[in-house]
């Protein structure tokens, strides 16, 4: 137990504490104002101070996170069950969804707050294109890679698509599905911030916009640390469920398990 | 009339010939072995027979109708044991019957009657990872069976197991064979399987990729026959039928 902690944790937290170390020794040493590159120290304890506020403000970002999400899978599945069975739609809409994925949020986020507004709605959409694409792709590679010789068994059994789809190709996919949802949950919620900051009332990124007008840099770092923690805890959350899932379904580690 | 007939089946990949003008028929209940080298077709020609493949000239008819490339008029049970994961024993031996619109008590009722003959019991709620391998070949038995076709196509069904798995499995399915009376076509590359199992017996060559010896096996399907004088004399013949096809090469 901690031979492997040594092994695989250790390296990434030591080279942590020595980028907090150097961090600490150039704000200290005056080189940089500290207003503008506050101490580690001053940002912890600005982030205790206003701990209460952004647990206010992520009530709503997280709730435009969960929502584009919800929204993000269902439209994934439909779209890639969609591919899955027409290749004429696979072919037409593929590719496109791939040079959509070059277009970079914060250039589109402008004109989706231009059409929707500044309610919950824009930060929503904006969600739902930064993380429908990767669950679409992954889910429409799971089905297609499933292994030729099972499809060939159903074939055999004279399965409908939809008895394949539900027998074989959504179970096999599932590793694939997670993949592209565990992307996903790391887009989403910064996805989410930086709709926010576009313009709001409400939500973590209004509030890193106020304390960055206001020159407030320790509670801006404050914010960016917080905004990364429940990024982790989400990502994490998400990797829970698919460890869960894939030991549900006998598919964790290799394909088949015999 | 024959149950299965193949009429010059002729496959290509490419350039590359599969098999070539393949003709050979099967009678109702009859069981037929195809023998050959790895790489001479034999898995190719059971898909043509299952609908799986397409072939470039011929005909594959089953109860004197043409059923070349189309799935599901024969029960297939590929090499692998393909068993899924993510269901349990009996999920997976009733899928034949859900598919066809059997109501999952029904399918679940009918299934279990053969759990005893197919020596599965007590492994109804078991994963397929969780049984030997000898349990697994079992399992996909009986899916191949659920499939309810008159006709079965088994590739190399004991492939995979130790020998002496193979052996039990061997008797085992010599009772199958017996009280299921279903016409089979089995795809080996095992001379003893064959003679065992198998009223004909075809030997696909690698060279030319065509039948080039058939042989018929009377009195065998029963353990005694491996240690009878016929089963060494026709296990010879094959032999050297085999080696002279590998050396032609």
């Amino acid at each position: 137990m901690i031979k492997k902690f040594v092994q695989l944790k250790l390296p990434a937290m030591t080279f942590v504490f020595i980028l907090i170390f150097i961090w600490g020794a150039i704000s200290e040493s005056g080189a940089i104002p500290q207003f503008i590159l506050p101490s580690p120290g001053a940002i912890f304890t600005a982030l205790i101070n206003i701990l209460p506020v952004l647990l206010q403000h992520s009530v709503t970002t997280l709730s435009e996170t969960a929502l584009g999400l919800i929204f993000s899978v269902t439209l994934a599945i439909i779209l890639a069950i969609l591919m899955d069975r027409f290749v004429t739609i696979k072919r037409a809409i593929y590719p496109v969804l791939v040079v959509t994925q070059t277009v970079p949020t914060i250039a589109i986020a402008p004109f989706i707050v231009l059409l929707f507004g500044y309610d919950m709605l824009p930060k929503i959409i904006l969600v739902v294109i930064c993380c429908f694409f990767p669950i679409a792709i992954s889910l429409c590679d799971g089905f297609s890679n499933v292994e030729v010789e099972y499809l060939n068994l159903m074939h055999c059994m004279n399965a409908t698509y939809a008895q394949t789809l539900v027998h074989l190709k959504i179970p096999f996919a599932v590793p694939s599905f997670f993949s592209g949802l565990k992307v996903s949950a790391t887009y989403a919620f910064i996805s989410a911030v930086v709709a926010e900051w576009l313009g709001g009332t409400r939500g973590l990124g209004v509030y890193m916009t106020r304390v960055k007008a206001a020159y407030a840099f320790d509670q801006l770092f404050a914010s960016i640390f917080f905004v990364s923690t429940v990024s982790l805890v989400f990502v994490k959350v998400i990797e829970f469920a698919q460890r869960k899932m894939l030991n549900r379904l006998h598919l964790a580690g290799e394909r088949s398990p015999y | 009339m024959n149950k299965v007939e193949i009429k010059n089946i002729t496959k290509s990949y490419g350039k590359r010939c599969v098999l070539n003008n393949i003709s050979l028929s099967v009678k109702a209940n009859e069981t037929i072995a195809i023998l050959g080298q790895s790489g001479c077709g034999k898995t190719t020609l059971l898909k043509l027979i299952a609908g799986l493949e397409k072939p470039n000239g011929g005909q594959v008819l089953v109860n004197g109708v043409d059923v070349t490339s189309t799935p599901g008029k024969v029960s297939y049970m590929p090499q692998d044991t393909l068993l899924f994961p993510y269901k349990t024993v009996l999920e997976n031996v009733t899928l034949p019957l859900i598919l066809s619109g059997k109501k999952k008590s029904e399918a679940e009722l009918h299934a279990k009657k053969y759990f005893e003959e197919f020596f599965i019991c007590e492994t109804e709620n078991k994963y397929p990872h969780e049984l030997s391998g000898g349990m697994r070949q079992r399992v996909a038995f009986l899916r191949t069976y659920m499939q309810d076709n008159e006709i079965l196509v088994l590739d190399e069904p004991f492939i995979a197991l130790d020998s002496i798995t193979k052996t039990s499995l061997h008797e085992w399915y010599l009772n199958v064979i017996t009280s299921f009376k279903k016409t089979t076509l089995l795809v080996t590359h095992d001379v003893e399987e064959a003679l065992l199992f198998a009223n004909t017996i075809y030997i696909l060559s690698l060279k030319s990729h065509q039948i080039v010896k058939v042989l018929t096996v009377c009195n065998n399907q029963n353990l005694n026959f491996l240690y009878s004088d016929q089963f060494f004399k026709l296990k010879k013949e094959l032999s050297t039928a085999l080696s002279l096809d590998l050396k032609s090469c």
